[in-house]
């Protein structure tokens, strides 16, 4: 992803931040090929030591001559994201843009359960600002169905962008201006008990849509809606069966192979429930079909 | 007695503490060319004396063998060397504000500060001073209005800074508090009043200068001196920090260590440092340095609740989290892996595990790594364990380096933290010496004072700030707390052949307290103090 990324840098000058131990997908000297300043984050937990070697790095960086425009630090695997960002926030010539959580789909359940590292793992895709879901390509599609389930309990206010094993796809997010939101909305304070409800509606119809009324549809729903996905069918191609999904300000439709079940659409959004009657107002956009509500928590 | 030539020197005249069972007190104890000659009487010892030999009277002071360090961070004393120790007792010196002061002043005059040059102090906590408010910069500011001033707080989370150092730190006053920050704030004011905590702190930390190589390795001397007042001869620096590593090897290149530096390497850069050879971790002492081992931090601490229970806290998170029950720092594929590599090429494993689900973690990689060949492999703290796991210790071998001296310095918050049954049984020293288990006992400097004197009386008295004793069950002899100083570090660090015991033969590292540990009231052990240390046969200290 990161290689994806500095590849397709346009002369932007990157400096990375690697978490280099037992590293396989990142190689320094390969991300160094491509320009960029790569520093090696070797001192240990990057959230936890005031003195560690973030600080140190990001001081560093900033002092250069040519100081990078932008820099992607990679958290260690025990990391709390959350906290890595607000500590480079902290500098003042920084700026944030996102929290990214990449979870592996093929090991991603077993490592939220493991004995050891679960609850660590359950919370760092809690932090997420955005989850990037990866090696889908190396699940079967149940399997994706019941982790992209447990993925919207996970973490109900993180778009989940999906990538296959190798691909870069998913490199472009790493500075989409809609990422920087998810730090600037300060925490609730605890015990808020608003704090992570969201409301879920659901629409449901056994007509097929007008394809430009749901364009429409759908550019309606990129302010108010974190997530939404589901199964269409367009009126002008009634046999296909297509998938939609949409994720902060990405949203895509792709065919599926037919199915022999009843041609239904079925689309779920989610959105933060303070924003209730305006999901409702763009989900009754889609046009005359049933449609149904309820809330959803995001902890406990 | 031991015979051999003329001595160089004779320490005779008060009590000998030798720590070699086999023959445990003397009256005498010679040296010759930098070890120990012979251990025996005045009288037999008199024979060695030559027109040339130096005659030690102790005058009833008591000789022991120099201590070693059984955990700390050399690198902190490095750094801390040229800032103030604003600490208060047993850390310091500093009960009021009026003694603060009186400190920062005479230390700008020792360094000869002049206007504009920054003061910095450590160790800050008003919760142990004999004050009932936070420091302000209005406290500071008449005394030194010239020179921009930083105390860091005791936590290392945040400072105290005058109006001078707000400035030079180019930080506004009225900065809003960030989120996760902490501003204290002047009466009446939206203005910044002194103190800056986490993240109201960190945009000033990350704005000052960092010390230069050169000021780092001069650093060095300061920092043996203050091991060498403490009585040690071996120091540890574990994990050395991946960019000050190549500074040890210049500081013993350029002859600049008199004391023994143990440096562990951290598990983060482990494979790429073992690339350049396995032998490197083995090699003996090159001008006083050498590399131990391997170190891996696998988890928090427990007082932060960053330790990694098996059972949750009685008290929330750090974060206000219900059922808390901390975090692993490493993840098991991680510390698998290390161990094993480390296991296969012979090289010692050292583990910092707070909690007994981190020990669940690093026993586990022991299993499946198998027996380690040569290596001792020693696990930092060990503080929550359960006793079951004691029993795997000695099975295998392990070596666990207590920390008793957080029975006093934060005994009363594990008991709040974990109850009673799990808090008094922190740092199991009587435990792991009924199971026959050789453990060594450290201070985690800068996290609590060198002073082995200190860790000695917590291990014997375990009592904490509120007067509790925290596990009255676990309290062992002087002479067993001794050991965890001495012969049994020594063990640790695979040295026990040369060191940690005054045996002829082995390296003149001896250490003169002003009283003897096993014959004073327990309570008055940590008033004992070190008056000469000695390396390699030669004073390295001498208390005025």
């Amino acid at each position: 992803m990161l290689n994806a990324l500095l590849q397709s840098s346009d002369g932007v000058r990157y400096a990375v931040l690697i978490n280099d131990f037992g590293s396989v997908n990142i190689d320094a000297e390969l991300i160094a090929s491509y320009g960029a300043q790569t520093v090696e984050l070797t001192n240990g937990c990057a959230c936890c030591t005031i003195g560690g070697d973030l600080i140190l790095a990001l001081k560093e960086l900033i002092a250069r001559d040519r100081a990078p425009e932008r820099i992607v630090i990679e958290a260690s695997g025990v990391a709390d994201p959350r906290s890595v960002a607000r500590l480079a926030a902290c500098h003042p010539a920084l700026s944030v843009h996102g929290t990214i959580v990449v979870a592996d789909a093929e090991t991603i359940l077993d490592r939220a359960d493991d004995k050891y590292v679960g609850g660590l793992v359950r919370r760092q895709i809690a932090a997420a600002g955005t989850i990037v879901l990866s090696k889908v390509d190396l699940i079967d599609a149940g399997q994706l169905a019941g982790l992209r389930g447990w993925m919207a309990l996970a973490a109900p206010n993180a778009p989940v962008m999906e990538s296959a094993k190798g691909s870069g796809s998913a490199a472009g997010l790493l500075f989409e201006p809609h990422l920087a939101a998810d730090l600037r909305t300060p925490p609730s304070a605890p015990g808020d008990p608003t704090h992570g409800a969201f409301t879920a509606m659901t629409y449901q119809s056994d007509a097929p849509l007008d394809r430009a009324r749901f364009c429409a549809a759908v550019e309606a729903m990129i302010p108010v809606v974190a997530r939404a996905k589901g199964t269409i069918y367009f009126a002008d191609e009634p046999e296909t069966r297509c998938q939609f999904q949409l994720s902060g300000e990405r949203w895509s439709i792709e065919t599926l192979p037919s199915s022999a079940r009843m041609h239904l659409t079925r689309i779920v959004a989610i959105a933060l429930a303070e924003r209730e009657a305006g999901l409702h107002a763009v989900i009754e956009g889609l046009g005359g079909a049933e449609v149904r509500g309820e809330k959803l928590h995001a902890r406990d | 007695m031991s015979k051999a030539g003329a001595a160089d020197r004779i320490f005779f005249g008060g009590d000998v503490i030798t720590m070699d069972e086999k023959r445990p007190v003397a009256e005498a104890v010679a040296v010759a060319d930098g070890k120990i000659s012979a251990v025996g009487s005045k009288n037999d010892l008199m024979a060695l004396k030559g027109p040339s030999t130096e005659m030690v009277d102790l005058r009833g002071r008591t000789l022991l063998p120099g201590f070693l360090d059984g955990h700390s961070h050399f690198i902190n004393a490095v750094r801390l060397a040229s800032w103030a120790n604003v600490s208060s007792p047993p850390a310091g010196e500093v009960k009021t504000f009026a003694d603060l002061i009186a400190t920062l002043k005479a230390y700008k005059e020792r360094l000869g500060l002049k206007p504009g040059e920054w003061l910095m102090g450590y160790g800050y906590d008003v919760t142990s001073m004999d004050e009932t408010r936070e420091l302000t910069r209005a406290d500071l500011d008449p005394h030194f209005p010239d020179n921009p001033v930083m105390l860091l707080h005791v936590s290392l989370h945040g400072a105290v800074l005058n109006t001078a150092g707000f400035k030079a730190a180019n930080y506004d006053l009225n900065t809003p508090t960030p989120a996760g920050g902490m501003t204290a704030r002047k009466p009446n004011s939206t203005e910044a009043a002194g103190l800056v905590m986490e993240h109201s702190f960190l945009p000033i930390y990350m704005v000052m200068p960092t010390p230069t190589e050169a000021q780092q390795l001069d650093g060095m001397k300061a920092a043996q001196a203050l091991y060498a007042s403490n009585g040690y001869t071996t120091c540890q620096d574990a994990p050395m920090e991946p960019p000050t590593r190549p500074l040890y090897h210049k500081a013993a290149d350029e002859n600049r260590l008199y004391l023994d530096v143990v440096g562990y390497v951290s598990w983060l850069e482990f494979p790429q440092v073992l690339e350049s050879g396995a032998e490197r971790f083995k090699a003996p002492y090159k001008n006083h340095f050498r590399i131990g081992g391997v170190k891996i931090v696998g988890d928090g601490s427990p007082q932060g609740k960053t330790a990694f229970w098996s059972k949750p806290l009685l008290t929330p998170g750090p974060g206000g989290e219900k059922e808390w029950r901390g975090e692993p720092n490493v993840t098991p594929e991680d510390l698998n892996k290390t161990v094993r590599l480390a296991y296969d090429k012979g090289i010692q494993v050292m583990t910092h595990c707070n909690g007994d689900a981190t020990i669940d973690m690093m026993l586990e990689a022991h299993e499946k790594a198998g027996a380690p060949m040569g290596g001792r492999t020693v696990i930092i703290h060990s503080q929550f364990m359960r006793p079951a796991q004691l029993d795997k210790y000695a099975t295998y071998g392990f070596i666990p380096s207590f920390f008793t001296n957080h029975t006093f310095f934060w005994g009363d918050v594990h008991v709040e933290n974990l109850g009673k049954e799990r808090a008094y049984f922190m740092s199991p020293t009587a435990s792991a010496r009924k199971r026959g288990i050789r453990f060594s006992n450290h201070s985690d400097f800068a996290v609590t004072p060198l002073d082995p004197m200190f860790i000695l009386w917590s291990s014997v008295n375990r009592t904490s700030r509120s007067g509790q004793v925290i596990g009255p069950d676990e309290r062992i002899s002087a002479h067993d707390g001794l050991r965890a100083l001495t012969i049994d570090a020594a063990y640790q660090y695979g040295e026990e052949t040369r060191k940690g015991s005054i045996e002829p033969g082995k390296i003149a590292d001896l250490t003169i307290l002003d009283k003897n540990p096993t014959k004073v009231d327990p309570a008055a052990i940590k008033d004992i103090k070190v008056s000469e240390t000695v390396k390699d046969g030669k004073t390295v200290y001498k208390r005025a």
